[in-house]
């Protein structure tokens, strides 16, 4: 039986590579990508939980958030489209116009 | 017709709706005449209805109150034949009005022979008043408000005399201010109305303040403000809470200070020093507003308040001599201003401050019965004399000076006469009402005597007598310089004065009939035919007032041989009463008293202002002076009391409303909010990674704070019942988790919050025992997920 400390540095190393991603990064595109990846770490976090405790609400609630990313790319992707019509570059240095 | 009581506030109020949201829509859709013809016969209407209520409640023969069949049909809530001869009750119990916790106030209304008597006035006093102002109102643009106004008073002052409690008296009382203030202010187009009118409310909130103090007092006291509850704690002196040390409020008891509280409310809804200087600016509003409010039934309030709680007062000998000194004080003061006063409406208006202080000379000397005698014969003659003025005014096209008068006999000989009967009922001339009423008041102070300060009934005695002569003086001037010698006005307004309408003169007719024949009702029982004409007013109103003549001989008020223990010589060794020729001198002193105050202003002013009145004058020359300026009350508030006041106000307008509040305040917390946004706009460079990069080392500082935080690390494991497994399902092998270890970092966490790492939890059974059944022990309900 596995422990639950393998899933958790799993979810852990997801969470922290995709934020590593969003900070770095500066395509749109990359980051909305590793934005999944931090939402994946959470899921296998609340699936391993949910082992742990025999309680399914955890796995549910991963089904949620993955039917809920899903949305969120296809808006996102939405965006990044438009975005590079109007400014053909994805580069989030050059999106300041909501500075002042 | 289940609630009796209620119909009686109820048929005013609805008229007064009627008139204030459909009155102009009449006026404007079917024309002006029949909009004023809809509106007075709507307020008319009402008030005939509930005066006609009142009266077959009240005047049932063969029973004191109440309809005889109603009685034994059981369809009136409670009938109490009191001790007394004529001592009925109807208590009408509307529905639980204030419910909070074991405090329930009901809307209850009572009529008893008090509250009876007083409505009896109100009713009939006003529809005949009602009837006068069709007359006097004809030609104002503002016809139905006014009947709007009138009949809204009519309710607020049935609900006030109607109230079985204190706090729905209050109702009243307030209400009766607000429609005060309306209609004194009823042309508020002119500067000087309009601000009488606030005077007028202002005045009153004052006392109001005295009422609602003086109830929270009694409330602390006995727990109610019902008036039952309060006369049953007031029934015996021994064990009243309202004498007791533990509700003494320093050093005075609650019945005093309760008292007292209440006192200022009636010194300033009944106009006595020192809140009587409303009363004649409140003359600005129209005359028959006048007649009503501020003359018959308003400013009696204060009396009948009194007299409701008379119980309550006679436990307060220190309220009743401070009572009876106002009241005399305000009775001679007010008596000296009217004198000299040339508005006829003034003369009126302190001659109603000054007969007032007569009810509470009365009231103050525990002359309950004598306090409601004249208040009901003061109605009468007062309502006649202001209804009186009024068709004067309206004759005399709005003049109201009568040094520019004179001679109107001529020209309205029904005004006159009646007029004349009610100054010499208010004079004190034998057989008309007023001279009953106030005999009965001058002999109560003579004989009655205060337990705080026993010489207190002499003082009253002679400020009552002075004010006697005073009354007389300036009745007879006033009716001299209006109704006889020579027109001393323009020719033009005698040429066309204004003819008496029958409408104006048929309320006059009533009224003095009463102010001639109301006295009867209070029939001296010294005078021959007493055996045939009882006192009826005191049979009538001992039911109300026998708990404090129970104890107020000893206590607080008593007739002096009583208190003295050694008989005078005008006790009647038989008991109650005073001898029959005591009572014959105090008579002939009154009587000898009103016949000087009219010769001499027969004297003075029968053909107009005299030489002689002139030389008076001048020989009393700051005495006139300071009566003709109305001893500068007026000027005195205003050096001492309203100049302070705005210089207060300015103060807290400038230093704390200006400065503190909007400038530290609203102004401080809106700059400072500015001057950090101005300071930190730099950070906001619209770069995304920036903006998550703040995000991402605010989330560690938040998680570091709380995972280092040892107080915020100790909440987890007491929040967490031991016995309970929260969404822990080991059936679907769940494992507990040890929540010692989790939220500790150290091995060793605290004895008492480690409990289930000692042990394992009951019924919670470990996935690697495969021996034993994975099952939940029964009545630890929540396993099955009440999370």
């Amino acid at each position: 039986m596995i422990s639950i400390t393998a899933p958790l540095y799993l979810a852990f190393a997801l969470f922290i590579i995709g934020m590593i991603g969003v900070l770095v990064r500066r395509n749109v595109l990359i980051m909305l990508m590793s934005v999944e990846l931090m939402l994946n770490g959470a899921n296998v976090a609340l699936i391993a939980f949910s082992r742990l405790w025999g309680n399914l609400d955890g796995q549910v609630f991963a089904m949620f958030v993955i039917a809920v990313a899903a949305a969120e790319a296809a808006v996102g992707l939405a965006i990044v489209v438009s975005l590079f019509r109007s400014r053909a570059s994805a580069d989030v240095d050059q999106l300041t116009v909501l500075r002042d | 017709m289940e609630h009796t009581l209620l119909w009686i506030p109820l048929f005013p109020l609805f008229g007064a709706l009627f008139n204030l949201l459909l009155g102009g829509l009449i006026a404007r859709t079917f024309g002006a005449r029949i909009g004023k013809e809809v509106a007075h016969l709507v307020a008319i209407g009402a008030v005939a209805f509930s005066c006609f209520f009142v009266f077959s409640l009240v005047l049932q023969p063969g029973h004191g109150l109440g309809f005889m069949h109603l009685l034994q049909t059981g369809d009136l809530r409670e009938i109490i034949p009191g001790p007394g001869r004529s001592g009925h009750r109807i208590v009408d119990q509307v529905y639980p009005w204030i419910v909070s916790g074991d405090t329930i106030v009901y809307f209850e209304l009572l009529l008893d022979n008090l509250s009876g008597l007083m409505c009896m006035i109100i009713t009939g006093v006003g529809l005949l008043i009602h009837i006068f102002s069709v007359g006097y109102m004809a030609k104002d643009e503002g016809y139905h408000r006014y009947f709007a106004y009138l009949n809204l008073f009519m309710a607020s002052m049935l609900i006030l005399v109607l109230g079985k409690s204190l706090v729905l008296t209050f109702v009243g009382w307030e209400g009766v201010g607000l429609c005060s203030y309306l209609l004194i202010g009823f042309w508020f187009t002119d500067e000087a109305k309009a601000s009488a009118g606030r005077k007028a409310f202002i005045t009153n909130r004052i006392g109001d303040f005295g009422v609602v103090l003086g109830m929270l007092i009694l409330f602390a006291a006995v727990n109610s403000l019902d008036y039952d509850a309060i006369r049953g704690a007031c029934a015996s002196i021994s064990d009243t809470p309202l004498l007791a040390d533990e509700t003494k409020i320093f050093g005075i008891t609650a019945a005093t200070a309760a008292t007292l509280c209440i006192f200022i409310g009636c010194a300033g809804k009944s106009a006595q020093i020192p809140l009587y200087v409303w009363l004649p600016d409140a003359m600005a509003g129209p005359t028959p507003v006048s007649a009503l409010i501020h003359a018959a039934t308003m400013v009696t309030a204060g009396v009948y308040l009194c007299v409701r709680l008379n119980f309550l007062f006679a436990l307060a000998p220190l309220t009743m001599a401070i009572i009876a000194l106002i009241g005399g004080i305000t009775a001679f003061f007010a008596a000296t201003i009217a004198i000299t006063q040339n508005d006829i409406k003034k003369v009126l208006a302190y001659s109603t401050v000054s007969q007032l202080g007569y009810m509470f000379l009365a009231v103050g000397m525990g002359a309950w019965a004598s306090a409601m005698f004249h208040v009901m014969t003061h109605a009468f003659f007062k309502a006649c004399l202001f209804l009186g003025s009024g068709a004067v005014i309206e004759a005399c096209h709005h003049n109201q000076d009568i040094r520019t008068m004179g001679g109107l006999r001529k020209r309205m000989g029904v005004t006159a006469v009646t007029f004349l009967i009610s100054c010499l009922a208010i004079s004190g001339v034998p057989f008309f009402s007023g001279f009953f009423s106030k005999d009965e008041i001058l002999l109560g102070a003579y004989t009655h005597a205060s337990a705080w300060s026993p010489g207190l009934n002499y003082a009253g005695y002679l400020l009552g007598m002075a004010a006697a002569l005073c009354t007389a003086l300036y009745m007879f001037r006033l009716y001299f310089l209006t109704f006889e010698g020579k027109w001393r006005g323009d020719s033009h307004t005698w040429e066309h004065y204004v003819k008496e309408h029958w409408i104006m003169s048929l309320p006059l007719v009533v009224l003095a009939v009463l102010a001639t024949f109301g006295g009867f009702l209070g029939y001296p029982h010294a005078l021959p035919g007493h055996e045939q004409l009882p006192h009826m007013l005191d049979a009538w109103l001992e039911p109300v007032v026998e708990v404090s003549h129970a104890f107020g001989g000893e206590y607080a008020i008593g007739l002096r041989h009583q208190l003295d223990g050694s008989p005078m010589w005008f006790a009647d060794p038989s008991g109650h009463h005073v001898t029959a020729a005591a009572e014959y001198t105090f008579m002939g002193i009154s009587v000898a008293v009103a016949l000087l105050g009219i010769g001499l202003a027969y004297v003075l002013y029968s053909r107009g202002p005299s030489k002689a009145a002139a030389d008076w004058a001048k020989r009393f020359g700051p005495l006139h002076a300071l009566s003709k300026g109305k001893y500068f009350v007026d000027e005195l508030y205003q050096t001492f009391i309203f100049t302070p006041l705005k210089a207060l106000s300015k103060v807290l307008w400038l230093g704390v409303d200006n400065a503190l509040i909007n400038d530290l305040g609203v102004h401080g917390v809106a700059g400072t909010v500015g001057i950090t946004g101005s300071a930190v706009r730099s950070w906001h460079n619209g770069s995304l990674r920036r903006y998550l990069a703040t995000l991402v080392f605010g989330f560690l500082v938040v998680l570091g704070a709380v995972y280092f935080n040892p107080r915020v690390s100790q909440v987890g494991p007491n929040v967490l019942n031991s016995s309970d497994p929260g969404g822990l399902r080991p059936e679907l092998g769940g494992v507990p988790v040890d929540w010692g270890r989790f939220w500790y970092r150290n091995a060793d966490p605290p004895s008492n919050r480690s409990r289930s790492q000692a042990s394992p939890r009951p019924g919670v059974v470990r996935p690697e025992d495969p021996t034993r059944a994975p099952r939940v022990a029964p009545g630890s309900a929540s396993a099955t997920g009440a999370r």
